[in-house]
């Protein structure tokens, strides 16, 4: 459930089908990933979680399972 | 629409939102689009220590500015935003330095669109006063990005650059109908008389006055202003001249339908003799049943929610102004707009409706509830003899003690209860019948309905299932009239209408009489629930 919803955020944002977006999605992987888009997705992901992340988080979060694993732990933390 | 940003900040996420937006580089304006077909200056204070530096700053924009407006071809609009303190904060508190350099700027702005035509210059405060400056500014992301903003407004700040951006292209409604009772008064004409109306004096006339004064100045803003309200036209017109606090006049309405036919034919037909597309309406009424049916008829037609407390007018009017009808500036023709409706409108009073009233019936999922008079009810009852005016068939006032004088002489009291998906209207109907169980006859002394409940055919419902009673207890020889006062023309030939035989017609009184036979079907879309306890 939580896979799927973050998978649309970054399906919205990089304009890239949900069945697209493997486990192993990363900048390194993903074209368009820029500063611009990254922030995109952050302040998205922030809003449909109800989140906030901290500057230290944002620059960590470059890839799906690291994306995954914070917004649970956030969500847990909560 | 192609939009070039100017800006000193990271603004990106803020414009999220809008489709195609190409930026400058911070504070540079050397490289520019000159395929936009918008440039929009957005610079804000700068974030700094000393106050000497920033104001230094904030000139040399609009050294900026000026150079930018002398290289844009005039035919290109150049939109400013005016300059907002995002972070008010001095070392000593006679250091005015920051803001006297934003008022000047601000200032600067004004006059520079006298010498440039394709400046336009749009409030921004009217932007920033919806939010604290603890909203507005996310430093999380200011430190990070240099974004100024709070990305999560983007949204609203983009319906807002829109709403101006459109007043620019001359994009808004054309037309705004109103309903009268309750909307441009306070209390309902047709049941408070003339004198029960609030308006002027203290709270709340004082804010329906208010209200008109918003409305007069729209029409002179070249909005077409429109009235479509059900009551008696006369008592309305005669309102209008003789009420000394009336700020508007039949002269200011280009159309106006004052009657008891379904609002939504009337609103089809102020567009039509108007010469206005349904589009480019806004329709504003008290009653959410109305604001309903309209809304559903005509999705086209804008329909506000109306605020349930007066004093809420004031905010709703700037809501739905800026919504609708904000125009950046004026032409000479907008000005003389509604003066032109108002001499080419010719009144046709034929109608035809032709709008599923059933269909907006079942929606309304109405349940009316039978009661006969008893203790809880008899003020209620008594008040309503007092108090209704317009639908009443006989206007015959009786006090409590009348009241249950007439139950001890078993007279059938029943009375209704309206409740809809939209709330409950209380007891809001009433019949008084006359039983002589020996002849087997009966007389229906009074009925009568609240004008809240009009308009719904609960009238018809309710005189079935009366006799659908009577017919319970085989009396089938019904007579009634109609005695006529100031107030109830409206309902001259509901008992014609519902298969009554007029028996006699004199200048001040209709008598009828019926046979009954089969009992009457009562609409599916009703839900009739019985309480004689």
């Amino acid at each position: 459930m939580l896979e799927e919803k973050i998978k649309e955020v970054i399906s919205k944002e990089f304009g890239i089908d949900m069945s697209d977006i493997s486990n192993d999605f990363s900048q390194e992987n993903t074209q368009n990933w820029d500063s611009l888009r990254h922030l995109n997705m952050i302040v998205e992901l922030e809003s449909v979680f109800e989140l906030e992340f901290e500057p230290e988080e944002i620059s960590v979060m470059y890839d799906l399972s690291s994306i995954s694993k914070l917004v649970e732990l956030k969500l847990l933390q909560k | 629409m192609e939009l070039f940003v100017f800006r000193n900040y990271t603004v990106e996420l803020f414009f999220n939102k809008f489709e195609k937006v190409e930026f400058s580089g911070y504070s540079d304006i050397t490289k520019y689009s000159s395929s936009s077909s918008i440039y929009l200056w957005f610079y804000v204070v700068p974030i700094g220590n000393k106050s000497k530096v920033i104001q230094q700053e904030i000139e040399n924009y609009l050294e900026k500015l000026e150079l930018v407006l002398s290289v844009i071809p005039n035919e290109k609009t150049v939109v400013a935003l005016t300059m907002e303190e995002l972070f008010s904060f001095q070392y000593l508190n006679n250091d005015f330095e920051v803001k006297k350099a934003i008022y000047h700027y601000n200032i600067n702005l004004f006059e520079k669109m006298e010498k440039y035509s394709n400046l336009k210059v749009f409030d921004f405060r009217n932007f920033t006063q919806n939010y604290s400056l603890d909203l507005l500014v996310d430093w999380k992301y200011f430190y990070l990005t240099d974004t100024i903003f709070n990305p999560k407004l983007a949204i609203f700040f983009y319906q807002w650059l829109n709403s101006k951006i459109n007043s620019l292209l001359g994009i808004r409604k054309k037309c705004l109908i109103v309903d009268l009772d309750n909307t441009i008064w306070g209390g309902v004409l047709g049941e408070d008389g003339p004198e029960g109306i609030q308006l002027g004096g203290g709270y709340p006339g004082n804010v329906f006055k208010d209200f008109q004064k918003d409305i007069l100045e729209l029409s002179e803003k070249g909005i077409i202003i429109a009235v479509c309200s059900k009551n008696n036209e006369e008592d309305v017109l005669n309102f209008f001249q003789n009420h000394h606090e009336q700020i508007l006049n039949t002269s200011h309405f280009s159309c106006m339908k004052i009657n008891w036919y379904e609002k939504v034919a009337n609103i089809k037909m102020i567009a039509e003799e108007l010469n206005i597309g349904r589009d480019s309406i806004v329709f504003i009424d008290d009653n959410p049943v109305e604001q309903d049916f309209v809304r559903r008829t005509f999705p086209e037609i804008i329909v506000p929610e109306f605020p349930s407390q007066p004093y809420k007018l004031k905010l709703f009017f700037k809501n739905i102004y800026e919504a609708y009808f904000q125009v950046y500036s004026l032409t000479e023709e907008d000005k003389n707009k509604n003066l032109q409706y108002i001499e080419n409108f010719q009144r046709k009073e034929s109608i035809k409706n032709e709008f599923s009233m059933e269909n907006h019936l079942s929606f309304l999922e109405t349940q009316i509830t039978v009661f006969k008079a008893n203790e809880f009810n008899i003020s209620r009852i008594s008040q309503m003899t007092q108090k209704t005016n317009q639908f009443n068939l006989s206007t015959k006032r009786y006090s409590i003690d009348d009241i249950k004088n007439l139950i001890k002489l078993n007279y059938l009291i029943l009375c209704i209860g309206v409740k809809d998906k939209f709330g409950d209207s209380g007891i809001t109907g009433l019949a008084i019948i006359k039983l002589d169980l020996i002849n087997k006859n009966a007389y229906i002394d009074s009925f009568l309905l609240s004008c809240r409940v009009l308009g719904r055919k609960i009238e018809s419902c309710f005189l079935k299932i009366i006799l659908n009673n009577l017919i319970d207890i085989e009396i089938f020889d019904i007579t009634s009239n109609y005695i006529r006062s100031d107030k109830n023309i409206q309902v001259e030939n509901f008992y014609q209408n519902h298969g009554f035989i007029e028996t006699e017609n004199c200048r001040i009184e209709k008598k009828y009489k019926i046979i009954l036979g089969e009992k009457y079907i009562i609409e599916d879309y009703f839900k009739i629930n019985v309480n004689y306890a």
